[in-house]
C-alpha cells in the first residue's frame, strides 16, 4: 500500500473518484470546496495590517473581514492544501526534476520572462475568478456536481479561451 | 476591530484535514505542475479532464442518489449572473493558459517546490486588490438576477437530473478509450 502511494502519479480516474467522494462528504456537511476565497482573506488580511482604515472602507476588502476571523475555514483549507500537498512530494519518488518543458521549449530558461509572466497571468487568472465569482475548485468542482448552470457555463467558458490562447502560446514552434 | 485567530478546534481540525486531503489529491494527480495544465489545454494529455469528469460524476452520482433516498443536502448554487460567470471564466482561460495553475493548484505547487507559483500567489494578491478597486463598478452588476440565479441544468431546461450526468459519462469514456487507442 505504502509503495503504492510512493509513486509519482496515480490513476487519474481512482483520484477524481477519491475527490468526488470527498467532496460528496463536505457538501454533506454544508461545507465549502474553494481556493480563491482563502486568497481573498490573505489579501484583506495582508490590507488591514499595513492599512486599516483604507481596508475598512473598502467595501469588498472589508467585507472578507466582517467574520472577525484570521484564520476562517477557507483560510484553512488553503494551509491544509499547502500540507497535504507537501506531504505528497515528500513521499513521492522519482518525481521529475524539471515540469515546465513546455514553457522553456517556447520561451527559454529565462526566469525573468518566466516570472514576469506568471505574475500578470495570475493577475488575469484571480480577476476571472473573483468577477465570476469562484474559481475552478469552487465552480469546476462543487458547482458542476450540483449541475449549476452558472458553473457549467463558467467552465465551458475557460475552455473557450483556455484552448486558443495556448495554441497560440505554446503550440507554434520558435522560429530559430 | 476584535478579532479571533481560529474559529472553534473541530472546525480548524475539519478545515485542515479537508484541505490536506486535496491538496494530496491534486498532487499525486500532478495537477500541480504547469505540464499537466498545459498539455490539457493543448489537448494532449488529457489528465485534468479525466479526474475532473470522475470527480463530478462521483459526487453528482452521488447526489442524485441521496436525492433518491431523499437525504438530499441544501445545495450551494451559484447567484453570479451568467453574462459575468461567462466574462470571468474567458479571463480565467487566459490566465490558466499563461501561468498553467490554477489558485488552487497554484498553492500546491508552491508546497512542490516551483517558484514560479510563489510570484503567482503574490500576483494573486495584486489581482484581489485590482478587484477591490473595480469592485463599486461590479457590485451593481453582481447584483442581478438573470436567467441563471441559483439555478441548476435541470432546473433551467426542465429536464432529468440525470440528462448532465449521462452526457459527462459519455465525455469520459470518450477520452478514457481514445488515451487507451493511443498507449497501445
Amino acid at each position: 500500500m505504502l509503495n503504492f502511494l510512493k509513486k509519482d502519479r496515480l490513476c487519474p480516474y481512482f483520484i477524481g473518484v477519491l475527490m468526488g467522494l470527498f467532496l460528496l462528504v463536505l457538501l454533506n456537511f454544508d461545507r465549502h470546496l474553494g481556493t480563491c476565497c482563502g486568497i481573498n482573506k490573505i489579501t484583506a488580511l495582508i490590507s488591514y495590517f499595513f492599512a486599516p482604515e483604507f481596508t475598512t472602507q473598502s467595501s469588498y476588502l472589508n467585507k472578507q473581514l466582517s467574520d472577525h476571523l484570521i484564520f476562517n475555514w477557507k483560510f484553512l483549507l488553503l494551509v491544509g492544501l499547502f500540507i497535504g500537498a507537501k506531504i505528497g512530494c515528500i513521499i513521492s519518488k522519482d518525481a521529475p526534476k524539471f515540469t515546465q518543458t513546455i514553457w522553456t521549449e517556447k520561451f527559454g530558461k529565462s526566469a525573468r520572462k518566466r516570472h514576469l509572466s506568471v505574475f500578470f497571468g495570475a493577475i488575469i487568472l484571480i480577476l476571472g475568478a473573483r468577477i465570476a465569482g469562484g474559481c475552478a475548485a469552487g465552480h469546476g468542482l462543487s458547482g458542476v456536481s450540483q449541475q449549476s448552470m452558472t458553473s457549467v457555463v463558467f467552465m465551458i467558458f475557460i475552455a473557450i479561451t483556455g484552448v486558443p490562447s495556448a495554441f497560440i502560446l505554446y503550440h507554434f514552434k520558435k522560429r530559430s | 476591530m476584535s478579532w479571533t485567530i481560529f474559529p472553534n478546534s473541530t472546525e480548524t481540525f475539519f478545515a485542515l484535514i479537508s484541505g490536506a486531503i486535496f491538496g494530496f489529491l491534486i498532487r499525486k494527480a500532478t495537477l500541480s505542475r504547469f505540464n499537466t495544465m498545459v498539455s490539457q489545454l493543448l489537448l494532449k494529455d488529457f489528465t485534468v479532464l479525466k479526474v475532473l469528469l470522475s470527480a463530478v460524476l462521483t459526487a453528482g452520482i452521488g447526489l442524485y442518489l441521496q436525492g433518491k433516498i431523499a437525504i438530499k443536502p441544501t445545495l450551494n448554487i451559484s447567484s453570479m449572473p451568467i453574462l459575468l460567470t461567462a466574462f470571468g471564466g474567458s479571463l480565467f482561460g487566459i490566465g490558466l493558459a499563461i501561468t498553467g495553475y490554477t489558485p488552487g493548484t497554484m498553492v500546491a505547487a508552491i508546497a512542490e517546490g516551483s517558484k514560479d507559483a510563489i510570484t503567482g500567489f503574490f500576483g494573486m494578491i495584486v489581482g484581489t486588490f485590482i478587484f477591490n478597486g473595480m469592485y463599486p463598478f461590479f457590485s451593481q452588476l453582481m447584483m442581478a438576477q438573470d436567467i441563471g440565479y441559483k439555478k441548476t441544468m435541470y432546473q433551467y431546461f426542465e429536464t432529468s437530473e440525470l440528462i448532465l450526468l449521462v452526457v459527462l459519462c459519455l465525455a469520459l469514456f470518450a477520452i478514457a478509450k481514445s488515451s487507451r487507442r493511443k498507449t497501445r
